[in-house]
């Protein structure tokens, strides 16, 4: 089987082209030890296999990036059969600059010119047989959306060819990359020469110490002669794409497109930022509202597992292990599924569409005043519905720091979780104006991220480029699309399942482990205590809610119902019933998910289930309105949940995510306490 | 010395600030490549951004300036030393 890579600038179509050439069986992955995704698939055509590879998207091979980095290490370390360059025809001069650079690694090569109806449709107009006569290497013409031109790529596979390198260097520099290639076997010799003396190195490349000396030495005698060799090789082959391009591209009038009509609303400066904030509003509503019915059937799918044990026979402790640890843990990651799979749709057509460019270059100035790139405007969005994927989101933003800080600022903005809490506090401390309070926590939250936005601004003073690529507007391809969301949520799944399943067993266990004859939950809780006296929380019931409100906010009203109002047991369910309960639940969210599009354009209201009244009852014997609102503060800005905990472990390390824990934990207890003193001092 | 190119072309629009806009008026090269050209500028020190030197009534960029935070780059001694040596 050969095996054929994909290489070519950002938003060339290289992902699509691969989804389309193997009729969307695709599979994703990530690069190992990275973040950055991996698209492959195998693509029979007559009698041969091919395996088809999306090196990531780069500019140049020698980019410091870690796309660059990948795609470098992968041409060098595990040269493929063949090179498939996929270049934007609306931007030949540009994308040739990466084609030259390839043309040097000594691999069987073809080219694409890809979306050449756009670039028709812009007006220019490209001579494939001139760039072949130019260039010596087949050269095929795509349109990757519509499938045309695909049989075309493959018979031209056969046909690739090692291409002389285009790039002439200049009679001395010449010599010095005979003799320093010489000394290399490797097919990409004269890359790898022309990068030594251009005083590049990696620790992959193929070359030993004395020849990096030999390289050094002719740098320097070339010194005089062409300065700085790194802008000088560059700057021959940036020329020479230049003058390749201005002899096959034609320019002609461009068409009106509704493309330039969408811009003129969309990247204007008053019209854009409100259009990005309804089109951000309504597509996590959608998500959210399109997610909830399939997560309340995944918890029902949980308690029939539970019931079914008890049926089966499982009794007394184990059982409750099982039911309560192993299986409530496991449900907790399962009911993130949904959410996670359709945010990642919406945040994939974001990012296909180019939409997300355009929401980056409007909310810029509003995200530069905390050091922050426009793109981290939808993390931030998204937060409001689920912290999980909005951690994950992260990855649209290029650089770690803009990463880490959005994370940082993410578990601040107050998550759906978090509102029953907010809502039952409200309607029993202040029934007269139960929404503005619960606005007003929601804005506090955004307040809080914004402050340790622009805290971590000091601490991180490098500044986001402010360069902007805007790519053509384009419908993604529905099983690329697909395949990204569920590579990113089996990954979810994979990754942050066992800190998940752990942190609810290890729950379980302070519940119903004993010492000196009480649990030990209650002993945690009861030590607490004094602390959470200083906002005006003054029951251990209260204070150990929050326990495994860590593990979820959900279980919060559940964890204080139980605690004032004593245990909701499973009970045993029959085979049979158990079905026809999960055949019921999916129904329902069958029905929920038709349902959902409507909700997206509703507006939010609180409803107060009868069952948390007579809580609030409870809750109001035990607690001032001072001390409810203390509670609230503590609530909405302490560690949202362990799924976000291990999301940040996951995509930033151990010790950020212990830092970001110890952050939140101090930053809502000093708030919380302020609160509960101003409150006093207003109200007595 | 080779011939003219990108690096010298930008290093010499440089010579007075400019953003990424201006320069694309004064080069007549894809915006992409002026890019990136840049950023391999400014990481071997032949460029480094500009700070405002005036009140943004008179600075030129003020327009695309107020709609989204515009960064200018200006030229460094190591960039007027290699311009002057491809003289």
């Amino acid at each position: 089987m050969r095996r054929v890579v994909f290489v070519g600038n950002p938003n060339t179509g290289k992902s699509t082209l691969i989804s389309a050439l193997s009729g969307r069986r695709m599979e994703v992955a990530n690069w190992p030890g990275t973040t950055v995704e991996r698209i492959s698939a195998e693509v029979e055509a007559g009698s041969e296999t091919f395996r088809l590879v999306d090196l990531p998207g780069v500019y140049d091979l020698l980019d410091e990036s870690p796309d660059a980095e990948i795609t470098l290490r992968e041409l060098v370390e595990n040269p493929p059969d063949v090179i498939v360059n996929v270049l934007d025809a609306a931007h030949l001069e540009r994308d040739l600059h990466l084609t030259l650079e390839l043309m040097e690694m000594g691999i069987p090569m073809i080219l694409i010119l890809n979306m050449v109806d756009e670039a028709r449709r812009r007006g220019i107009e490209v001579l494939p047989s001139k760039i072949e006569e130019e260039l010596g290497i087949p050269v095929v013409e795509t349109v990757a959306v519509k499938g045309e031109g695909l049989d075309e790529l493959l018979s031209a596979i056969d046909r690739a060819a090692i291409p002389v390198p285009p790039v002439h260097y200049g009679k001395d520099v010449e010599v010095a990359i005979e003799e320093i290639a010489s000394k290399i076997s490797h097919p990409a010799r004269r890359w790898l020469a022309v990068a030594l003396l251009m005083g590049e190195e990696r620790d992959f490349f193929p070359v030993g110490a004395s020849l990096k000396e030999v390289a050094d030495v002719w740098r320097e005698r070339l010194r005089s002669e062409v300065g700085d060799s790194f802008l000088y090789m560059e700057g021959r082959r940036i020329s020479t794409a230049r003058g390749v391009a201005s002899r096959v591209v034609f320019r002609g009038k461009s068409r009106g497109m509704i493309q330039e009509k969408l811009d003129a609303l969309l990247m204007n400066p008053v019209a854009g930022p409100v259009a990005m904030l309804l089109f951000l509003i309504l597509a996590f509503r959608f998500a959210f509202f399109l997610s909830s019915p399939w997560v309340e059937f995944m918890g029902t799918l949980s308690r029939v597992l539970g019931g079914w044990l008890l049926t089966a026979g499982v009794d007394g402790m184990f059982a409750s292990f099982l039911i309560e640890g192993v299986i409530s843990g496991a449900g907790t990651v399962l009911s993130f599924a949904p959410v996670l799979f359709l945010f990642y749709l919406v945040l994939g057509f974001m990012e296909l569409s180019g939409i997300m460019a355009r929401m980056a270059f409007v909310l810029d100035t509003l995200m530069s005043f905390i050091g922050l790139p426009g793109k981290s405007f939808a993390p931030l969005m998204m937060a409001f519905g689920c912290n999980v994927p909005a951690i994950y989101a992260t990855r649209t933003l290029e650089n770690f720091r803009d990463r880490l800080k959005v994370a940082l600022m993410i578990p601040f903005m107050s998550c759906s979780a978090r509102l029953p809490v907010l809502v039952l506090f409200a309607a029993v401390f202040f029934p007269r104006n139960p929404v503005p309070v619960v606005l007003s926590l929601y804005l506090l939250g955004a307040m809080v991220a914004f402050i340790t936005g622009s805290l971590l601004k000091k601490l991180f003073r490098d500044e986001s480029p402010s360069i902007f690529e805007i790519p053509p507007y384009r419908m993604p391809d529905p099983g690329l699309l697909l395949g990204i969301s569920w590579s990113r949520t089996l990954e979810f799944i994979r990754g942050a399942g066992t800190i998940i399943v752990a942190g609810v067993v290890l729950v379980w266990f302070t519940m119903h482990m004993h010492l000196y004859g009480e649990s030990i939950y209650r002993l945690v809780s009861g030590g607490m205590l004094p602390l959470f006296r200083l906002m005006g929380v003054d029951d251990w019931r209260l204070v150990g809610a929050l326990i495994p409100g860590f593990v979820s906010k959900e279980v919060i009203i559940g964890a204080l119902a139980v605690g004032f109002q004593g245990a909701e047991h499973l009970s045993p369910i029959g085979f049979v019933e158990g079905l026809s309960m999960i055949r019921d639940a999916f129904l329902d969210a069958v029905k929920g998910s038709v349902e959902a599009p409507a909700l997206i354009f509703g507006i939010p209201g609180f409803r107060i289930p009868p069952v948390e009244l007579t809580l609030g009852a409870h809750l109001s014997k035990v607690l001032t309105p001072a001390g409810a609102l203390a509670y609230m503060v503590f609530v909405l800005l302490y560690t949202p949940c362990l799924a976000t905990v291990a999301a940040i472990k996951q995509e930033f390390g151990g010790r950020w995510a212990l830092l970001s824990i110890v952050y939140q934990m101090t930053v809502a207890f000093i708030l919380a306490v302020l609160f509960y003193k101003i409150a006093v001092l207003i109200h007595g | 010395m080779g011939e003219e190119d990108i690096f010298v072309w930008i290093l010499r629009a440089l010579r007075f600030p400019k953003d990424i806009d201006g320069l694309e008026r004064y080069l007549d090269f894809d915006r992409r490549t002026i890019e990136w050209a840049l950023e391999v500028l400014e990481r071997r020190g032949y460029i480094r951004p500009s700070k405002c030197e005036t009140t943004c009534s008179v600075c030129p960029i003020r327009d695309s300036c107020s709609f989204r935070k515009s960064k200018m780059w200006e030229i460094t001694r190591k960039g007027m030393e290699y311009l002057s040596s491809r003289k």
